[in-house]
């Protein structure tokens, strides 16, 4: 069982990491021990998963569950400077050619409402699908659509003013 | 253009990669869980998460079951109950909080350890008991064997230490005077049946037997002395209590009489007091007014 959760592990531990760290506000140290309890938490209830249903789904839901309670401590936002000094070379990759870009988007993203804001990190960061994020927030495709929406109208509206 | 390509930019944020050390600090924790788990998931461990519930019932049936067995009289010393009929009659004292209780207790155990050995000596053949008491010998007398001899031995030296503990409480405690007599009645019964139990019993038994049941029977018939002294003491005591009590009182009325003589002799003082005060004040009064005054109310009247 340890085996199969692994493999789980592995292909979503990058996606749960990003989503921790940014609904963390970049706090690497803490994204870290997060992504660890998600899975761990994940792991004795493992047995109960039912294997027909998406893995990934059900670990967002736990994700989502986990920092219902973490994320309001940590409204301050690193600046993407320091994001990008705690990344790993490989992960820049394309980002740094439009780095000046990247950076005023990422502060509007940083600085979104709490439920617009993770709405967009899963839609565009962990590219999950409407019904998966519908399914993790327990709303509906429709909601999800219409928040999302309105989310990339406000990061619209504001890139345009800066 | 920018505004049309948000959602692309969006898509083009920075995805992090997760620390070698942090995956590394993981596997470690999800290996422990998983012994833990598969610990947990064994046979035993899954039956009593699973029946919890009825598992506990199960063990509390089986405890109560087992407690009621273990006060049958045929759970004698040496049968494995036995130990968990010793622990109830310590619970039982234990709850048992007034002097009354303890030896009501006592006196009940010494019963019990009766009981047990009579059912010793009954698992044996009652001999031939169409032959004549007077023309029975020996050959009809129950004789033990060595571990019975043994466990009737202990039993009926627990009686005796039951009947000497119940008398030590009698002895000791400070109780109404009424209750002290009540209690010390109820010994003597017990002793007076016990005597009586035991030289049926001797009567039974052979000569090795009947050894172990008389040296038991002669400390009864001791208690007789001790009995005689408790009863003593608490007489003394009693007495000793109503001459306080009388002592208590005639202080009371002493004090009581000694403070009304006093107020009597205030009172008394009091009115000399008064009464000399008045005399020097009317002489003071003469001395300043001699005859104006007297004029004074003779044209006024």
């Amino acid at each position: 069982m340890a085996e199969e959760f692994a493999e789980y592990y592995e292909a979503n531990k990058k996606a749960i990491f990003n989503y921790a760290l940014y609904r963390v506000s970049f706090d690497r140290d803490i994204a870290e021990d997060l992504t660890s309890e998600i899975f761990l938490k994940a792991f004795t209830a493992f047995k109960s998963f039912d294997r027909k249903r998406s893995f990934k789904t059900w670990i967002f839901t736990i994700a989502h569950n986990h920092l219902i309670n973490y994320y309001s401590s940590k409204k301050t936002t690193l600046s993407l400077d320091e994001a990008y000094v705690v990344m790993k070379e490989e992960d820049v990759g394309a980002a740094v050619d439009k780095k000046g870009v990247l950076d005023k988007v990422f502060h509007i993203v940083a600085d979104l409402p709490e439920a617009q804001r993770e709405i967009v990190i899963m839609k565009f960061v962990n590219d999950l699908e409407y019904d998966e994020i519908a399914s993790v927030l327990g709303k509906e495709q429709g909601t999800v659509r219409t928040a999302l929406s309105r989310a990339i109208s406000s990061i619209k509206a504001k890139y345009d003013q800066q | 253009m920018i505004n049309n390509n948000i959602e692309k930019l969006l898509h083009d944020l920075p995805r992090f990669n997760r620390s070698q050390r942090a995956d590394d600090v993981f596997y470690e924790k999800l290996n422990g869980f998983a012994e833990a788990s598969d610990e947990s998931a064994s046979f035993f461990g899954l039956f009593v998460r699973r029946f919890a519930f009825g598992t506990v019932a199960l063990a509390l049936v089986a405890f109560f079951a087992t407690a009621t067995v273990s006060y049958r009289s045929d759970v004698v010393h040496g049968n494995f109950l036995y130990p968990l009929k010793e622990y109830g009659e310590r619970v039982e004292l234990a709850f048992a909080f007034s002097a009354e209780g303890k030896v009501n207790a006592h006196i009940r155990f010494s019963d019990r350890r009766l009981e047990e050995a009579n059912s010793i000596i009954s698992r044996y053949p009652a001999g031939m008991s169409f032959i004549p008491v007077a023309v029975a010998s020996n050959f009809s007398a129950i004789n033990l064997n060595d571990e019975d001899a043994k466990n009737l031995d202990l039993t009926l030296s627990d009686m005796h230490a039951e009947i000497a503990a119940a008398l030590d409480v009698a002895g000791t405690s400070e109780m109404e005077d009424d209750i002290t007599e009540k209690v010390i009645a109820k010994i003597e019964t017990a002793v007076e049946r016990h005597v009586q139990a035991l030289d049926g019993m001797e009567k039974r038994t052979g000569d090795g037997t009947k050894n172990i049941i008389r040296k038991v029977s002669d400390g009864q018939k001791g208690f007789a002395v001790k009995v005689k002294d408790v009863k003593e003491k608490a007489k003394t005591k009693m007495q000793e209590r109503k001459r306080r009590k009388a002592d208590i009182e005639l202080r009371k009325i002493e004090k009581s009489e000694k403070s009304e003589s006093e107020k009597e002799e205030k009172s008394a003082k009091k009115d000399e007091d008064k009464d000399e005060s008045d005399q020097r004040k009317k002489v003071e009064s003469a001395k300043r007014f001699p005859k104006r005054d007297r004029a004074n109310t003779s044209r006024v009247d």
